[in-house]
């Protein structure tokens, strides 16, 4: 039971007086004081605490206080004096700040965490529609917007709760019900339109839904004024492009202030959509996006993270009421291993006739030259995490193994999953990159060599591939009047100087490439001494606390005792199960170099582990001012394929009334270097080399 | 239009102006909007002026417009109960005839309004059309009914019984509309949890128990956790029944909302009360378990938090039931503080002997980390998992002893205080810790490390090289030092000069000195004269060195062992019964916190398990705890409240030192503990339970 809500506007909660401005609120019992007592008391007790005891939940003098911090410096406060349900508040707050978005802004919903945690949860935008984000300016749910759309707000609430207890939090119910018009300044709803438009460009069947909510909001805005004919052509003619222009209860509606469609869909057993869809085509797309989490330590050779955070977004224009029924080719969905001959049984039983059964290609991964990524037929897939949307029925879920839902309409996220696949040493990178510093003294340059190679099928092939090489500028200071001199296999070389990176766009390049090549030269200012780049580069070591990196360079030194002191590149470069080895020549004399320097080291100073040491504490000593980011950042998006190896094997759409058929699109996406996820490669000490 | 320019105090009299304006008009009803938009936002800004609208405002109801009549509403639900009976009353005409309006949208919102006002003529109405409503053909409005009576209840609770309302509104939970049925409990769980008047208790049976679950498919999230709560009404006459239950919701644990896994798993917890050995008769129960919530853990902080509260009371109080995978809570480097603090502690609880390598590698890398706080707990639960796990002690030491090798300040200060308790539980073992520590001890300056590195030396002077000089640098502040590190000093002191007199009796008598001069606070001069009396005494007996005061002053100190007292079971499971509440987040007794909450208990049935005492402990492996036992036993009368203490205060070897005055280790039971035990009655129990608990929860402490 929650006795208020509040939104209220905080900016610098970390000074002890910040201002806190109540931009509305709404009560639901009478039980607790005048919010300004509240707020006064929420204020004061949040600065006494100490930041480990800041959590979302104050209990002071019997009131508690559930807050969820926003962007914007936004917060929803709830409060309660009673032992209320704080999990479901939470996600009620939660859903709340997500509808305000949905309703009021254009923007995708960003990810409401306190602290700025990343959420791998975001709402379900497409790679298109990120690209223009950075260009767009979108409108923001910021103080103004809330107060601007007070109105509409707080029918949101009333709808929301009743008598303090939650009701509905569904926007797909609550937007044929709420029809309030949202406030938008001019500016916005001209950005709103760009975006729509923009992004009809880049992929066909994703803009066909932002035309559509354009087109939602365009009407929204116009009220009564039957916005039909006053569409712009463009607009009209996104429309044709994608064939499939859905008849919503919104136009058909349009004039009743309140349709009592809320009534029906509220109490009837699938509450997320409304009766009555009806679209001329019939066809649902289903996007299995997975983004990669990696991170490679290039002076172990070891993946130190490879995780996937996936996702299946699903786009539905399917009229009336469908049941679909979609099958993965993984053993146990649901992430909990059942009886196998349960499992079997329902094996027998599923129906498959009449359904889409699509074909898994796990008999092409022989004809590609590397079959690195596993063929995961009967394989277990580590999914961990995995979250269904609503709409699933859960118990056949367990039993057939079988995802069953009604969907909603339009667009909504069906699962996301986490893959971590640490413990799958076997799966290599699918694109690896080896880059080389050469320091010449001589001439005072650096040369940088980056040999990049990709391992997934050959059919397959990138898109946006783009590396960025840092260059350390406390290391190696750049003359920038002299020219910088690049050379590549494929794509294009470019210097930004403001983050100090070297941008190499390949943009498209197929799987099973090996060893493209590319090569900078830089002129530097001052020639590093010996020291700052060992003093950097044993700053890694130290970094990483990675003992196990320390024992292997140990042995590996050993090895090259034994060998009479004369190291050969084969000992440290790829010694790990790497189907390859690049670059032999390349590496060659960097390889002699390396062992030699620490072949010195070996023999100068007993033990390698005291040296590090040593030079660590001087190094401390000496220089720790703001820290380069000295890793490699790859980002690419690899269409038709799933990293994980999570593929649909059986979609099958069914509805009772209207028996039409319908269109399936499947597609996979393997992205990285988008929103939260990253590919990183950390230089290692094998990395550097002097002339 | 930017409805930001509403938003600004306005005079009663101006909107009045305005709406007399609007009238003129053919069409007033654009305008009226727009002077009700005034109307809200003024209410938003509580301005009470306002109450001298209401009868303007009645009379807008008039207009057949939902937009101006919800508005209305709005503004009466506000302000009826301030304006007197006459005034307010002129609005009833319109609910009445609102309540029986062919549309439901404005039965149900009439309704709604009518029955949150509290004035007497408002609540007569709401009682006059209740019954109407409660069975109105429309579920909207029947679901509406249901919020009125429990609203109702809390206006009069005595009449609602009286005109047999709740008697209706159990019957609407045999509804043909889950939503409905699902609304109707939200409504009949508030009327059971008041705690005024009649108590009132829903139960449910099986029949209807399974009814309901069925629901859960067909109804929305939020209706899912009204039906998943109410299952808590439902009590389980054999096993069967429970596991019947169980195995119908057991599909929600994978539910898109984390509210409803939460609500999933207490009513999992709940009705594993009446399974014997559950873990046995459903053997995947606990991982799947342990993996929805884990699954958790992947949401947004404030989730996380929760999330791990309820994991470290699922920890203490069904360890069986819940699998975890310890790595599953290693902190990442971008969680917000609170969460790793509860994250550390989780770990704690999660370690024993086989994953101990990891956990202690993974709290080593935290040690190290830039967050000092953090850094230090780390530290601390380091010291404590080697008083946990014997077989892994030697271990824990090493990491210490490496990072004390490191000099960092803060890390020395943690490291002492652990070092300390590490050397009471494993005497002798591990003394090549020593002098790792002693090579720093001029970087010591905190109290409790101070006490602690003066208590070592104290014990340990015999093997420390450089004793003297650590020592005496130690007290050369004696004077300034707080009174702890005084009593410390004295006593270190005394030992030193029993154990090494020809070095120890300047200092001695140096301390002596300053304790029974210089010093202002009592206990410290009684302690100075103590030692000086005893120890001057006895140097006159001719026979062996100060026999006397070594027997007194040199003893063993008594056995450390973990915090290992029980939590009241009853309080454990009220608490279970509370998953996902902000109970579980305060890890207190719920009336400690909400006072008016009915108490909430496992209802007795055949099929109820008796709690087992096992676990009620979190400890570690079963020998280990066996160990501790026999410890716990072995020391005859009764040992002094010597467990491993976490918050510093009144837990440091000073309490130890005290006890050295006790003759003997064997007779140290303070009068203080005894009747502790006596006087306690129930209530008193409870509390200091609570404080356990609470004090367990957050046993790394929350200072500094």
């Amino acid at each position: 039971m929650i006795s208020a809500l509040y939104i209220l506007h905080r900016p610098d909660s970390s000074l002890p007086f910040s201002q806190n401005d109540l931009l509305l609120y709404r009560g639901y019992h009478n039980d607790v004081p005048n919010f300004d007592i509240i707020l006064g008391a929420f204020c004061k007790t949040y600065h006494k605490k100490l930041p480990e005891e800041k959590s979302p939940f104050l209990l002071i003098e019997g009131i508690s206080y559930i807050y969820v911090t926003g962007k914007y410096d936004i917060v929803l406060l709830a409060v309660s004096r009673q032992n209320a349900n704080a999990m479901s508040t939470v996600v009620f707050l939660n859903n709340i700040y997500k509808l305000l978005h949905l309703y009021l802004t254009t923007a995708k919903v960003p990810v409401a965490g306190s602290t700025g945690q990343t959420g791998r949860h975001t709402t379900t935008t497409a790679p298109s529609h990120d690209k223009i984000k950075g260009q767009v300016t979108h409108t923001a749910l910021d103080r103004d917007t809330i107060s601007d759309n007070a109105t509409l707000i707080h029918e949101l609430l009333d709808e929301c709760m009743d008598f303090g207890v939650i009701q509905t939090t569904d926007y797909n119910i609550l937007k044929e019900y709420i029809k309030v018009a949202v406030n938008r300044s001019v500016h916005a709803e001209n950005d709103n339109q760009y975006d729509s438009s923009s992004s009809s460009d880049s992929s066909g069947e994703d803009s066909s839904h932002n035309i559509n909510d354009a087109i939602k909001m365009y009407m929204n805005k116009k009220g009564k004024k039957k916005g039909d004919k006053k569409k712009s052509k463009a607009e009209l003619k996104n429309i044709k492009s994608t064939h499939n222009q859905p008849v919503s209860m919104h136009d058909i509606e349009e004039k009743r202030y309140i349709n009592s469609s809320i009534l029906r869909t509220s109490s009837s057993a699938i509450n997320w959509r409304p009766k009555g869809i009806f679209y001329a085509k019939n066809e649902i797309y289903i996007d299995l996006i997975e983004n990669c989490e990696f991170y490679f330590d290039l002076g172990s050779e070891v993946i130190k993270r490879n995780e996937i955070f996936g996702r299946c977004d699903v786009k539905c224009y399917l009229s009336g009421m469908p049941a679909c029924k979609v099958e993965f080719n993984e053993k146990h969905i649901s992430g909990i291993e059942v009886d196998d001959d349960e499992t079997e049984h329902s094996d027998k039983n599923k129906d498959t006739e009449g359904g889409n059964i699509l074909p898994t290609s796990d008999d092409e991964d022989d004809e590609g030259s590397t079959s690195t990524i596993g063929t995961t037929k009967g394989k277990h897939i580590p999914i961990r995490n995995i979250q269904f949307h609503q709409c699933i029925d859960l118990s056949s879920l367990y039993k057939e193994n079988l995802v069953k839902f009604t969907p909603p309409d339009d667009k909504f996220t069906l699962l996301t999953y986490h893959v971590e696949q640490q413990k799958q040493i076997r799966k290599l990178p699918l694109i690896k990159i080896t880059p080389v510093y050469k320091l010449n003294q001589k001439s005072k340059t650096l040369q940088i060599m980056c040999t990049l190679s990709t391992q997934f099928k050959k059919r397959l092939k990138t898109q946006n591939l783009l590396v960025k090489i840092p260059v350390d500028p406390t290391l190696f200071p750049i003359d920038n009047k002299e020219n910088l001199k690049f050379k590549a296999q494929l794509g294009e070389v470019t210097f930004k100087v403001d983050s100090s990176q070297l941008y190499w766009q390949i943009g498209e390049i197929k799987g099973g490439t090996k060893d493209v090549k590319m090569m900078a030269e830089l002129q530097l200012i001052t020639n590093p001494s010996i020291n700052t780049v060992e003093n950097v580069i044993n700053r890694k070591v130290k970094d990483e606390k990675d003992h196990s990196k320390a024992r292997e360079l140990r042995t590996n030194l050993e090895e090259e005792d034994a060998n009479g002191g004369r190291p050969t590149a084969e000992h440290d470069d790829f010694d790990h199960d790497h189907e390859h080895h690049s670059d032999d020549d390349n590496d060659n004399d960097n390889e002699t170099d390396r062992g030699i320097s620490e072949l010195d080291s070996y023999y100068g100073v007993n033990k390698t582990a005291n040296r590090v040491e040593s030079v660590q504490s001087k190094f401390i000593s000496s220089k720790l001012d703001e820290p380069f980011d000295n890793d490699i950042y790859v980002s690419f998006v690899i269409p038709m394929l799933s990293y994980s190896g999570l593929k649909l094997t059986f979609l099958k759409v069914e509805e009772d009334q209207m028996k039409y058929t319908s269109f399936p699109w499947v597609r996979y996406s393997t992205e990285t270097g988008m929103q939260n996820s990253t590919y990183r490669f950390r230089l290692g000490v094998n990395c550097f080399s002097l002339c | 239009m930017s409805e930001g320019k509403l938003f600004s105090k306005t005079k009663a009299s101006e909107l009045k102006a305005e709406l007399d304006q609007a009238f003129r008009k053919s069409k007033p009803q654009p305008r009226v909007k727009i002077v009700l938009k005034k109307v809200v936002a003024n209410i938003i800004l509580n301005n009470g002026e306002l109450v001298a609208l209401f009868p303007d405002i009645v009379q807008l109801m008039k207009l057949d417009d939902m937009e101006i009549r919800k508005s209305c509403f709005h503004y009466i639900a506000n302000y009826a109960h301030l304006v007197n009976h006459n005034v307010s009353g002129e609005a009833l005409p319109y609910f009445q005839r609102f309540v029986v309006d062919q549309n439901p949208v404005l039965r149900t919102l009439s309704l709604r309004t009518l029955s949150a006002v509290s004035s007497k003529q408002y609540v007569e109405l709401t009682f006059n059309v209740i019954e109407n409503s409660l069975q109105d053909q429309n579920p909207y409005v029947r679901k509406s009914a249901a919020y009125a009576v429990s609203k109702l209840y809390q206006h009069d609770p005595d009449r609602t019984i009286a005109l047999q309302l709740i008697d209706k509104l159990n019957e609407l939970l045999y509804d043909a509309d889950p939503v409905v049925v699902s609304n109707t409990l939200a409504a009949l769980s508030f009327i059971t949890e008041q705690q005024q008047g009649k108590v009132l208790t829903l139960t449910i049976d099986k029949n209807h128990a399974m009814t309901l679950v069925g629901f859960l498919a067909k109804t929305n999230e939020w209706s899912q956790i009204y039906i998943l709560n109410s299952l808590l009404s439902f009590i389980p006459q054999t096993q069967t029944d429970a596991l019947d239950i169980i195995d119908r919701i057991i599909p929600s644990l994978q539910h898109e909302n984390s509210a409803v896994v939460l609500d999933t798993i207490k009513c999992i917890i709940y009705l594993s009360n009446y399974v014997k050995a559950p873990e046995l008769v459903i053997p995947t129960l606990s991982k799947r378990l342990g993996s929805s919530l884990v699954s958790l853990l992947s949401k947004k902080p404030e989730i996380q938090f929760l999330v791990l509260r309820n994991v470290i009371l699922l920890l203490l109080g069904k360890r069986g039931l819940c699998q975890f995978d310890v790595e599953l809570f290693f902190c990442k480097y971008d969680d917000p503080i609170f969460i790793k603090d509860t994250k550390l502690e989780i770990i704690y609880l999660l370690a024993n002997e086989k994953n101990a390598n990891v956990v202690l590698r993974e709290l080593e890398e935290y040690a190290t980390e830039v967050d000092v706080p953090m850094a230090r707990k780390a530290i601390r639960a380091i010291g404590n998992l080697a008083v946990k796990l014997p077989s892994s002690s030697i271990h824990c030491v090493e990491v210490i002893t490496d990072l004390i090798s490191n000099g960092i300040t803060y890390i020395l200060q943690e490291s002492a205080i652990v070092i300390k308790n590490i050397l009471r539980k494993y005497p002798g073992k591990f003394n090549f810790a020593i002098p790792e520590l002693l090579n720093h001890y001029k970087l010591i300056d905190e109290p409790d490390s101070k006490i602690a590195v003066i208590w070592i030396i104290g014990q340990y002077c015999e093997v420390i090289d450089k004793c003297n000089t650590a020592l005496e640098f130690l007290i050369s502040t004696f004077k300034d030092e707080p009174t702890e590190v005084q009593l410390a000093s004295l006593t270190t002191v005394a030992k030193y000069y029993l154990k090494v007199p020809e070095k120890g009796e300047q200092m001695m008598l140096k301390v002596l000195q300053w304790a029974t001069e210089e010093v202002d606070n009592p206990d410290v001069r009684d302690r100075g004269f103590f030692y000086w009396r005893l120890l001057s005494s006895n140097a006159s007996a001719a026979t062996d060195f100060q026999v006397n005061a070594k027997r007194i002053i040199l003893n063993n100190d008594p056995f450390i062992v973990t915090d290992n007292d029980n939590i009241d079971p009853a309080i454990l499971e009220e608490l279970e019964l509370n998953i996902g509440s902000l109970a579980s987040i305060y890890l207190k007794p719920v009336q400690l916190v909400f006072r008016l909450t009915k108490r909430k208990q496992l209802t007795k049935s055949p099929a109820l398990q008796p709690r087992t005492i096992h676990e009620n402990r979190y400890g570690n492996g079963d020998s280990n705890e066996n160990i501790d036992d026999i410890e716990y036993a072995s020391s005859p009368p009764k040992v002094p409240p010597s467990r491993l203490k976490y918050s510093r205060d009144d837990r440091s070897p000073s309490s130890s030192s005290r006890s050295k005055f006790n003759i003997s280790q064997h007779r140290p039971s303070s009068t203080s503990d005894t009747s502790y035990d006596n006087e306690s009655t129930e209530e008193s129990a409870k509390e200091s339970f609570a404080k356990k608990l609470s004090r367990k929860a957050s046993f790394l402490g929350r200072k500094k």
